[in-house]
């Protein structure tokens, strides 16, 4: 479970989040907010890729700000931009990355790839340079990358905002198909109509914390 | 990409070679092709050079080994040693790096990011007591910079269109501080995506890091 406890990020002069405490034990959870509301900020704490200026942080008993490669090994963490996150220029070589890390040696982590990317019905791009690859391959990419890390938690940041609507929706199916937690920063409000639990943060507080009808409801209103 | 290649069996003969080995003929290669001061010399070197490119890479692999921004920056240093030293020292700049280019090429065309960057690991291991030294960081920024360069190839493309949509003719004066503003802001990500894949080699950092601003 990960638990927010008055946590606050401070920039220079600026609070990018403000004594944030929640409890988050849902299955699927939403995190809205306007830009520059500390959304993005939010979730990288979570895998301690950013350290709170003051409070606290649990994300399974585990400090993320003490202990980030044990928090890494339980919360994956898939970027915006999968150009950005990918690593290899082949496709199954960048799959294999996050495993070499975990330290499976190269022939096992090259059949865990290979397994991860059948399993996805992507077989068929293993050998793929990366750069000739769709956007929302990439980001599938990118997202197996991670899985095979078989994390507990899974944070996507923005994950839908740069592909068009088949990718979008094949992106939308993948989250909607994990076993693991998924916490989601998105703009992409039908994604996340299904959800558990909404957060709505704004000026670095949540602003709004509700099942997501109910604070997408808010969230429309209060942005119109 | 095979198919492209005039010798297919002795592309895949090379495919097969470990990347320690290539790596180090890379090496031998190049330091003789910088040993070489004779044009003459140089210009049977690099003949074979090329058939081996053309055997290997065929005419494909060879056009996009050489880029639009190389074959210019080898020509703009071809032309400025034809200036400053004449002919026959401009030729053997020419034939050397397009030499070292195609050899290069052969390397990386035929052999995966990840054995290079395994090859390079080990042969840096016994080197890990010297100061400024880390196999693992030497082999990650190789794979990182064989993954860049289309993506810097893909940045330049768009700056270049979005500049000329707004009128302004193509110029690499124009190009590069957009395009290092935009490396730069891109690398930070990057470098987050890398720790969040539980990278290792990268020491703790001592410093907490600056939250990033919320994506537009």
């Amino acid at each position: 479970m990960i638990r927010f406890d008055e946590v606050s990020v401070t920039r220079g002069e600026r609070r990018v989040l403000a004594e944030v405490s929640c409890v988050l034990p849902e299955r699927r959870i939403a995190i809205l907010g306007p830009n520059g509301s500390g959304k993005s900020t939010f979730v990288r704490l979570i895998n301690g890729l950013v350290v709170p200026s003051a409070g606290r942080l649990d994300v399974d008993g585990l400090d993320p700000a003490a202990d980030p490669k044990a928090v890494r090994r339980r919360v994956g963490f898939v970027f915006q931009n999968p150009d950005n996150q990918i690593v290899f220029p082949i496709v199954e070589e960048d799959i294999a990355f996050g495993l070499r890390n975990l330290g499976r040696s190269r022939m096992e982590a090259a059949e865990a790839s290979r397994a991860a990317l059948d399993g996805f019905g992507l077989g068929h791009l293993a050998a793929q340079p990366v750069a000739t690859l769709s956007g929302g391959e990439k980001q599938l990419v990118a997202l197996l990358g991670v899985l095979v890390m078989q994390p507990a938690i899974l944070v996507f940041d923005e994950p839908t905002t740069l592909l068009d609507l088949r990718n979008r929706n094949r992106i939308a199916a993948a989250i909607g198909g994990l076993d693991q937690q998924a916490i989601v920063v998105t703009h992409d409000l039908d994604l996340v109509a299904g959800f558990d639990r909404a957060l709505v943060l704004d000026g670095g507080r949540i602003v709004a914390d509700d099942e997501p009808g109910a604070a997408i409801a808010w969230y429309r209103e209060r942005m119109a | 990409m095979s198919r492209e290649a005039w010798s297919p069996s002795l592309r895949a003969a090379v495919s097969s070679w470990p990347a320690g080995l290539k790596l180090a003929a890379l090496v031998v290669l190049a330091t003789g092709l910088l040993l070489i001061q004779s044009a003459a010399v140089l210009g049977v070197a690099s003949a074979l050079v090329l058939l081996a490119g053309l055997l290997v890479l065929g005419p494909a692999g060879l056009s996009r080994a050489a880029g639009r921004w190389l074959v210019l920056t080898i020509g703009c240093l071809a032309l400025l040693t034809l200036l400053i030293e004449g002919p026959e020292r401009a030729l053997v700049v020419l034939l050397r790096l397009s030499s070292l280019l195609v050899l290069a090429e052969l390397v990386t065309g035929t052999t995966r990011a990840s054995a290079i960057q395994d090859a390079i690991v080990a042969a840096l291991r016994p080197f890990e007591r010297l100061p400024f030294v880390s196999a693992d960081k030497a082999g990650l920024a190789l794979a990182l910079a064989l993954r860049s360069l289309a993506l810097v190839r893909g940045m330049a493309e768009e700056l270049r269109e979005a500049q000329a949509a707004r009128g302004l003719r193509a110029s690499p004066s124009r190009l590069i501080i957009p395009l290092v503003a935009r490396i730069l802001r891109e690398a930070t990500e990057t470098a987050e995506a890398i720790d969040a894949r539980s990278w290792t080699g990268e020491k703790a950092r001592s410093s907490p890091k600056e939250p990033p601003r919320d994506h537009p």
